[in-house]
């Protein structure tokens, strides 16, 4: 072992790999770090704007109807405590949002404007540097293990001096192994320390980029130890199956998703909630208030409207075109997870997607986690729209001081999420 | 001495027919090229048609609204969609990370909302299957595996020296292999000029000529790979160094420069969330006044001129509906608030974007990769031309609108409207009015304003060009030493 040792120090190409790569894994980790620093400050500051302003808008409320309307309630996606590590979808999915008391479905697909192109060129988070570069160094550090020794005519006599010829290449192999995850996982445990990860989560992680590691050096390992190829072979070949397994597959496999799985587009949901929530405005009040107690029975006995224009009617429509909208609502939430279930069949054919998919489920950064928000958000919205029933429905005359007793519980409350 | 190099290129041509990874290379980047131009072609087409099939199904929408009160027409709004630039099958661009729909209502300027990428999930980001994926990405690796020997090999196996013995100058020698290894840049390239001369056929945006002008830029950038890959193979004592380091560089350049230029930038240039620019908007707006309520203290000025400027005393007395002559200076007002925050937006995502660019120095790559979007129109700078064109679009809508309301009836007719059935219907407009609303319709950004758009990133391909010539030249100079 001590051999092998002083064998790796003298090799100072393998250690500069392994220098490259803790420099890069800790660059992202330090870069993932202050992206979630960034968006914990983003929403503290977001719920203190939000409050001040709600705050103001009830100073110069002067009906029930309007009141709702202008009162907008923060909802928002705190960062995991492994988030630094897969940034993942988070930043095309909503992370904030502000929800008032009309149709939940005009206001739940509201992005957050993150710059295209600089989305496009990709994060440069520690999941990337797992998928994409790790397998490049453990290409780099083992393509030409044999076949270097080989070609400067050592191999034979390495053979004969060893009892067996798997002596002379474990020790070897699994001190760059250990290098390699040294190199990985020491800024990953060092971001986790920082943000007070929970053991079990950081251990799963660490368990994935270890089997990510394993895959890859057998693959290597299996090319390398071909004895007819020259390293040069070896190392074109590597990087080809690199190409197919981290670049082409992906590719190609979102490409079949996108014809596979049509659905309904999102832009298309959109429009027919649109459409209810419009067309009621000119069809006669019974159209909609119609519905609208038969769902909700409890506000059938409501005094009956003339033909002017009632905030209980408006916010009967606001639900009734929701109701209108779910179903092709449930349908673009279905389309995208059919999507993600194909994703995850491709990810048994390329370990760049099953480790990015790993990583982002530990950090809840992906599709999954973005549906729960968006399920938090939907109970949170069905809270406040309650709230204003009984005032609306019971047509309760309006002062700043019932105003005041409305209680709508915040959104961590209503969701959940314990203080943060 | 031309045709001494002509030789050597035919010479390494000769080895690669005999060779299988040459052969494998060669045939695999074909097929590459060619598949990448087919599935782009059939994924952008599909996308095309999407989004003029559902502009014209908003646009038969809007036409088929009954009579209405025009302030309903103001929040009714309409939905645009935005359409792909032709050359958007070669550099398909930010178009899958951009939203793909706009709304456009009174009072407010919505985000562009469902991004393709968030659609289709995780995979998005590993990138699309485009030609300018291939030219940009797989090319250079796969002329690496190619060419990484091509002098090396000349020295393992002694036959340099025989060459440089008979007179080959090294000069010479390197332009021969680069002219073989050239020659296969080029074929990688036939598949995107095709499909780009077909894309452009009925071309009025002249995207022809940005079609040539991309072209040679792949072909530069390509260029300044063949010339690295044979200096580094000339500059190296063996075949295995040469490889690692064009691996080594490949990977940083075309894999990890990319990211670490957009990391920079977003940290470089913070940006605050949309909804605390909301928030900023709204605080704002708040001085603005609200345009619905014609008794806002905002407006008392606006009043007492009006009053003024037509003589009357009272606003029932003035020659238009005063309430839509609010909602008209409301707009206005607001309008002006909003753009303020779209253009400080937009500013600030340019500036994150030269951030990004000024890594182009460090790897062609990034410099590739802004002209080709940049030329195709699918650059920020075309999202933010839609999101101008939309704008304007939703001002000159919602104006129509406010114009209806201050012409098309009184002062007292509209401050009855809620008061009973009858009294709307004869707040109400015709509703040919929006029959006649002008379409929205996108023209791209023309030759030239793609070009500025472009030159800078392709004036570093220049940059870049002229240093591997240079690189390839000192390489000759080592070689003969």
């Amino acid at each position: 072992m001590q051999q092998e040792f002083n064998f790796l120090r003298k090799s100072k190409a393998v250690l500069g790999a392994m220098l490259l790569l803790l420099a890069v894994s800790g660059i992202s980790i330090g870069l993932g770090l202050d992206y979630v620093a960034q968006e914990r400050q983003q929403i503290e500051e977001f719920i203190a704007l939000d409050a001040e302003q709600r705050a103001y808008k009830r100073t110069q409320a002067y009906d029930w109807g309007g009141a709702a309307y202008d009162a907008f309630h923060a909802t928002w996606n705190s960062p995991s405590d492994l988030t630094f590590a897969a940034i993942g979808q988070r930043d095309l999915n909503p992370t904030m949002m502000r929800i008032r008391a009309l149709a939940v479905e005009g206001q739940i697909y509201e992005t957050d404007s993150v710059n295209p192109e600089l989305a496009l060129a990709g994060r440069f988070d520690f999941a990337f540097v797992i998928a994409y570069l790790l397998p490049l160094i453990v290409i780099f550090v083992f393509y030409d293990l044999v076949a270097s020794e080989r070609e400067s005519g050592r191999l034979n006599l390495l053979s004969v001096s060893a009892e067996n010829s798997r002596s002379i290449w474990i020790p070897r192999i699994a001190l760059r192994l250990l290098g390699i995850l040294f190199a990985i996982l020491a800024p990953l445990w060092f971001g986790g320390f920082v943000e007070g990860t929970t053991l079990s989560i950081l251990l799963s992680a660490s368990l994935a980029v270890m089997l990510q590691l394993g895959i890859w050096t057998a693959l290597v390992l299996a090319i390398a130890m071909q004895l007819t190829l020259r390293s040069e072979s070896i190392a074109s070949i590597s990087v080809g199956v690199w190409v197919v397994l981290t670049l082409a597959i992906p590719i190609a496999g979102k490409a079949y998703i996108e014809n596979a799985v049509t659905g309904i587009k999102g832009a298309e949901v959109a429009l027919v909630q649109r459409e209810a929530v419009n067309d009621a405005w000119d069809l006669p009040k019974a159209d909609t208030m119609e519905p609208f107690y038969a769902s909700h029975p409890q506000w059938s006995d409501s005094e009956p409207m003339t033909d002017a224009f009632h905030w209980k009617w408006y916010y009967a429509f606001q639900q009734v075109g929701d109701e209108i909208a779910a179903d092709p609502a449930r349908e673009y939430r279905e389309t995208m997870l059919a999507r993600d279930e194909m994703t995850a069949a491709i990810a048994w054919v390329s370990p760049a997607v099953a480790i990015q998919r790993q990583l982002e489920a530990l950090a809840q950064t992906n599709l999954d986690a973005s549906l729960t928000f968006e399920d938090q958000v939907r109970g949170f919205h069905e809270k406040i729209r309650r709230a204003y029933y009984p005032v609306l429905f019971r047509e309760v005359p309006f002062s700043k001081e019932r105003l005041a007793q409305i209680y709508i519980p915040d959104f961590s409350e209503a969701a959940g999420l314990g203080s943060d | 001495m031309i045709s001494t190099i002509g030789l050597i290129a035919g010479d390494e041509l000769r080895y690669w027919r005999r060779s299988k990874i040459a052969w494998s290379v060669l045939v695999v980047l074909v097929l590459i090229s060619v598949c990448a131009a087919l599935v782009s072609n059939a994924e952008i087409s599909q996308r095309a048609e999407e989004r003029l099939a559902q502009q014209a199904e908003s646009d038969a929408i809007l036409q088929a609204q009954p009579d209405r009160h025009p302030h309903r027409m103001v929040h009714y709004g309409h939905y645009v969609y935005r359409t792909a630039s032709p050359l958007a099958v070669i550099d398909s661009g930010i178009d899958s990370m951009v939203g793909t729909s706009i709304f456009l209502e009174g009072h407010r300027q919505n985000t562009a909302t469902f991004a393709a990428a968030r659609e289709t999930g995780l995979l998005a980001r590993f990138g699309s299957f485009s030609p300018a994926f291939v030219l940009q990405t797989l090319a250079p690796l796969l002329l690496t595996i190619c060419g990484f020997a091509s002098v090396s090999r000349e020295k393992e196996n002694k036959t340099l020296f025989q060459l440089i013995g008979q007179g080959v100058g090294t000069n010479t020698l390197l332009f021969g292999k680069s002219l073989a290894l050239w020659m296969m840049a080029l074929l990688a390239l036939l598949p995107l000029l095709v499909l780009g001369l077909i894309t452009t056929g009925s071309d009025e945006f002249g995207f022809r000529q940005s079609l040539m002008s991309m072209a040679l830029g792949y072909l530069l950038y390509l260029s300044v790979w063949v010339l690295v890959i044979v200096s580094v193979s000339a500059l190296l004592r063996t075949s295995a160094q040469s490889l690692s380091l064009l691996l080594g560089l490949w990977v940083v350049s075309t894999v990890l420069m990319p990211r670490v230029a957009s990391a920079y930038a977003s940290a470089a240039v913070e940006s605050p969330s949309r909804i605390e620019t909301n928030l900023r908007i709204e605080e704002a707006m708040r001085l603005e006044g609200d345009s619905h309520d014609i008794e806002d203290e905002a407006f008392v000025d606006l009043r007492t001129l009006t009053l003024a400027e037509h003589n009357v005393a009272t606003i029932e007395d003035l020659p238009f509906n005063y309430r839509g002559y609010v909602a008209l200076r409301g707009e206005e007002a607001d309008t002006e608030v909003l753009n303020q925050f779209a253009e400080e937006r937009m500013a600030r995502e340019l500036e994150q974007k030269r951030a990004s660019d000024s890594f182009s120095l460090l790897s062609p790559v990034v410099a590739m990769r802004a002209y080709s979007m940049a030329l195709a129109g699918t650059a920020l700078q075309d999202h933010h031309h839609f999101l101008k064109a939309s704008e304007d679009y939703r001002y000159n809508m919602v104006q129509t609108f406010n114009r209806l309301q201050m012409e098309e009836m009184t002062l007292s007719e509209d401050l009855a409207r809620n008061e009973s059935y009858e009294a709307g219907q004869r707040t109400r407009v015709d509703s040919t009015n929006w029959q006649e609303m002008p379409v929205f319709e996108l023209a791209p950004l023309d030759n030239t304003q793609r070009w500025q758009a472009a030159s800078q990133a392709g004036f570093t391909l220049g940059i870049w060009f002229i240093a591997a010539c240079m690189l390839l030249s000192l390489s000759a100079r080592w070689l003969r030493s």
